[in-house]
């Protein structure tokens, strides 16, 4: 029997809705738990390091997004055929935390002077990153890794609404093959019937 | 047997667990630690500009843990099955969240900002960590997330190692935390291991 799958995260996309799509892709049926900053604050001394992402699979908690998205990718086919390939998609997976980091670290930082320091670092950042993303799926056909849909692809996309809303703007404005990769992770069939109906979020768009 | 060939600078570093886990696997391969002029160099010529890098069999693959991941399939330390290698992969991202917490407060440009985070890594942050994880070790009977030695023990020891010599955790370290000195004591104690601890070049970090 399949296990039974409780996701508890945000009411956003963000580091969970990787995990969402991948169960979504994978036809698998999951209780999606979502919570505002306040409900958060009191289920988080029970979550396993007071983070979240955290999945429950039967009885048994994990955390980490990644580990967890990893996890899943293998479960429902969008890991790589061997070592090589699952080496090149998590080196993808590795560039895009990298990526969204830095937005984070800028985003999260409380302090108003550093942070208005970040937004000058930025500003390279989002080209640097983005023009290496799109040069990469330039030499991967369509794709992240080896010209075919990967969990590589659907990490990279999935949270990119929550990254949009919260620098206010499109940043893959001018990247045409990341658009390009957008649609097509979001037009897979279980995912595109999963966002026609998910839920607005308590941040609408993120 | 592909051959391997890992660049990065002199130093211990981000390489330094992939290091241990070819002395743990008795595998060679060529250690070539370059110059800051040589960075220079051949910096244009790595897919983006960062180190280490891993040639495998001349083909250039960067990101460290990535690599480690792959390194621990191939020497058959990333755990037995999906739920297992899944417990090594969710407490390495800890290990990793947490350097980069760390990381981030060397990065600060404000000394006495710089001093006061520091403290707080010292005296809170980690300290609330390393609780969590001594508990994860001990539940999971002795090692990260295997019943034997896996590539996360060898991403917890290295970290640790990092974290004394910069002097951040001192030598009551083993008494506090006594499921994690095992691990580490596991993975250094290990003979491989130890006879490259033994002959690698000296680095202050």
């Amino acid at each position: 029997m399949a296990p039974k799958y409780t996701l508890h995260y945000f009411d956003v996309t963000g580091l969970g809705e990787p995990i969402r799509f991948l169960l979504a892709y994978g036809n698998i049926e999951w209780e999606d738990i979502r919570y505002d900053d306040d409900e958060f604050e009191k289920v988080k001394s029970k979550m396993p390091f007071g983070q979240m992402p955290v999945l429950h699979v039967d009885d048994k908690i994990y955390a980490q997004s990644t580990a967890i998205s990893r996890y899943l990718a293998k479960q429902v086919g969008l890991s790589g055929k061997d070592d090589l390939e699952n080496l090149l998609i998590d080196q993808a997976v590795d560039l895009f935390h990298d990526f969204r980091q830095k937005i984070g670290d800028w985003f999260y930082d409380p302090i108003p002077a550093s942070k208005a320091a970040k937004v000058a670092q930025l500003k390279d950042h989002f080209p640097f990153y983005l023009n290496k993303f799109e040069q990469i799926v330039k030499e991967n056909n369509g794709f992240l890794v080896n010209g075919k849909l990967t969990w590589a692809d659907v990490f990279f996309v999935a949270p990119l609404n929550y990254f949009k809303y919260i620098n206010k703007r499109d940043f893959l404005e001018g990247y045409p093959l990341l658009q390009e990769l957008v649609k097509k992770v979001e037009s897979t069939p279980a995912i595109a019937s999963y966002i026609a109906k998910r839920p607005p979020g308590g941040r609408p768009g993120a | 047997m592909p051959s391997y060939k890992l660049t990065y600078f002199p130093i211990r570093g981000r390489a330094e667990h992939l290091r241990v886990m070819f002395a743990y696997a008795k595998v060679q391969y060529e250690d070539n630690r370059i110059s800051q002029d040589e960075w220079k160099t051949i910096k244009p010529t790595t897919p983006f500009g960062q180190l280490p890098v891993l040639e495998i069999d001349g083909v250039p693959v960067e990101q460290s843990i990535s690599l480690a991941r792959y390194l621990a399939k191939q020497f058959n330390i990333d755990g037995k099955d999906d739920m297992e290698r899944l417990q090594a992969d969710v407490f390495v991202s800890h290990i990793e969240d947490s350097r980069a917490g760390f990381v981030g407060v060397l990065k600060e440009q404000d000394p006495e900002k710089k001093a006061k985070l520091l403290e707080t890594q010292k005296t809170e942050v980690l300290p609330a960590f390393f609780e969590k994880l001594d508990k994860r070790v001990a539940k999971n009977g002795g090692f990260s997330a295997g019943k034997s030695l896996l590539w996360s023990d060898i991403m917890l020891a290295t970290y640790l190692e990092a974290l004394v010599i910069k002097d951040i955790i001192g030598a009551d370290f083993d008494a506090k935390y006594p499921n994690l000195a095992k691990v580490k004591d596991a993975v250094f104690n290990n003979p491989s291991v130890k006879a490259y601890i033994d002959k690698r070049p000296h680095t202050d970090i």
